[in-house]
């Protein structure tokens, strides 16, 4: 069992106060998760036992239900990045929540997007957040997007196996790569590019995204594209919804562009610009 | 355990557990640590204040263990956080327990109380120090921020929103109860009589309406669902006016 936790198990930084002291008393007192130690059953295949308890595909009876469900996208364009997301939680058929906020703030330069298990992509995400002040700190200048993506996976990475569920995408503007953008996932993928949708929705977005996208679309037209790509998600995949999550990532930061209800912006664009004829009404 | 059909999973998963010998084949054994002990529980804030309330019963498939056993707990005498716990009765005390000695800790380390966000934060770092092996236990977390009622609510594993939530449920019933906090609370789909698609703002409700809308959320939820029922506790947390500090009510919910 005990060497199955230093497997991984990394210390980052001895805690100076109650290192050595038992390990009830560093629990309560210190962060239990600042130097990464996780409790594991005590069984001889941890990840198997948790497949079993959490994974609702291969056991829709199991206890404990990951919300799931999700559709994120962001795209590079001469004025920076795109990032934009929906906001449904669904745990089976029920909506757990139409209010998730998936667009992680990691600092006010760079942000992530939230796909798969919620919990691990905002735990990690915080993680990553502290791990790229420290560079800051150790190196004196700010960490490159390649780097901090790099962080992320070589992390996930090291937990492979163990059930984790995440897929992210990483963005930020920094002077020597200027705009930059990563998809990382718990597999331990991580690849650069210009346009990435991830989740359920996903092929929805990439069908409207791939028709509209240029790098020198301008910035109210790219702003519109991101919405438009989650509306065509919203409406087609079951598992998507809620609201539109907006951000536009320059050079000296990110600027939010609203948290908007896609109900509103569905019957907006109906009557205004005669799409989505499909769906009829008698008003 | 009648809630964990764990036997038919576990037998053929992973196929490497399957030895097959002259005895016919065998099978590698699995814990079932989790019970479902059924209950729910529910949050509204309000302008100052906020509530939070728990149904006492406890049950085990078919069986009611106790009537009395409360969900709500005060993380410190003279702190203002309250946190509620559902799921797995043996998993959820031992969350409050941690955030109790955690909360205390804090106070002596520090001398003054931890603030709600940090509270917030730290119960998702507990919880998800178990990502591995996952306490089952569904948390909200309230308490009262620079004046205001904050809430936050938790899947088991710590996710969280940040900017705290107006109202949340978790448990047996909650499929029951958040259409009705949806309709009741966000006033989600409502709209201002003989007014063209013109929605009803939503707009912080009076501590006597919170009151009444959990114990009816309750009372309906007893009548629909097996696991809930004998008694509700409600604790409001006020930050100022009539009524100020933590308070507790018992309420009286049907004992079938």
């Amino acid at each position: 069992m005990d060497t199955l936790i230093a497997q991984y198990t990394e210390p980052v930084y001895d805690d100076e106060i109650y290192d050595g002291e038992d390990a009830q008393l560093t629990r309560i007192s210190g962060p239990p998760t600042a130097n990464l130690k996780f409790a594991l059953p005590p069984i001889a295949q941890p990840s198997a036992f948790l497949r079993a308890v959490t994974d609702d595909h291969a056991n829709p009876d199991c206890p404990i239900k990951i919300a799931h469900g999700t559709t994120t996208l962001a795209f590079r364009f001469k004025g920076g990045i795109i990032v934009a997301t929906d906001s449904r939680a669904t745990s089976g058929n029920w909506i757990a929540s139409q209010t998730v906020k998936k667009v992680i703030e990691i600092n006010d330069k760079m942000l992530g997007t939230m796909a798969g298990g919620a919990a691990d992509c905002q735990f990690w995400l915080n993680y990553l957040g502290m791990e790229c002040r420290l560079h800051e700190l150790r190196h004196k200048r700010r960490i490159s997007v390649a780097a901090a993506s790099k962080v992320l996976s070589n992390i996930v990475y090291s937990y492979k196996g163990m059930g984790l569920s995440m897929g992210t995408m990483i963005t930020g503007v920094t002077p020597q790569e200027g705009p930059a953008l990563y998809y990382v996932d718990s597999d331990g993928t991580r690849h650069q590019g210009d346009l990435f949708c991830v989740g359920s929705g996903q092929t929805f977005a990439y069908g409207v995204l791939d028709a509209e996208y240029s790098y020198d679309l301008s910035t109210e037209d790219a702003l519109a594209l991101g919405t438009r790509s989650i509306l065509a998600a919203t409406h087609r995949d079951a598992y998507s919804g809620g609201y539109i999550n907006l951000y536009h990532v320059k050079e000296d930061g990110w600027v939010k562009h609203g948290f908007t209800d896609t109900d509103g912006i569905f019957w907006k664009r109906k009557l205004e610009t005669g799409e989505f004829s499909n769906v009829t009404v008698d008003l | 355990m009648a809630y964990l059909h764990t036997a038919n999973i576990i037998s053929d998963f992973p196929p490497s557990h399957h030895h097959h010998t002259s005895a016919g084949p065998f099978v590698q054994h699995q814990i079932t640590p989790y019970t479902n002990n059924g209950g729910t529980i529910l949050g509204i804030t309000g302008e100052d204040f906020v509530v939070l309330a728990g149904d006492t019963r406890h049950s085990e498939g078919y069986s009611i263990n106790s009537r009395t056993e409360k969900k709500v707990h005060r993380l410190g005498k003279e702190s203002s956080l309250v946190l509620a716990t559902v799921g797995f009765g043996a998993d959820a005390l031992d969350v409050v327990e941690t955030m109790k000695r955690a909360v205390e800790d804090y106070k002596f380390h520090h001398n003054k109380e931890m603030s709600p966000p940090a509270a917030a934060q730290l119960l998702m770092t507990i919880l998800y120090s178990n990502r591995f092996f996952p306490k089952y236990a569904y948390c909200i977390l309230v308490g009262i921020h620079a004046g205001k009622g904050v809430l936050y609510s938790y899947d088991v594993v710590g996710s969280y929103s940040k900017s705290g939530e107006r109202r949340a449920a978790a448990g047996a019933a909650s499929d029951l109860i958040v259409p009705f906090l949806d309709n009741q609370v966000e006033l989600k789909n409502q709209y201002v009589p003989y007014a063209w698609e013109e929605e009803i703002p939503v707009q912080p409700l009076p501590m006597e309406k919170v009151r009444r809308l959990v114990k009816d959320a309750f009372t309906s939820a007893t009548e629909r669902h097996i696991q809930v029922g004998d008694g509700l506790q409600i604790i409001t947390v006020a930050a100022s006016g009539v009524g100020w500090g933590v308070s507790e009510e018992m309420y009286e919910l049907k004992k079938d």
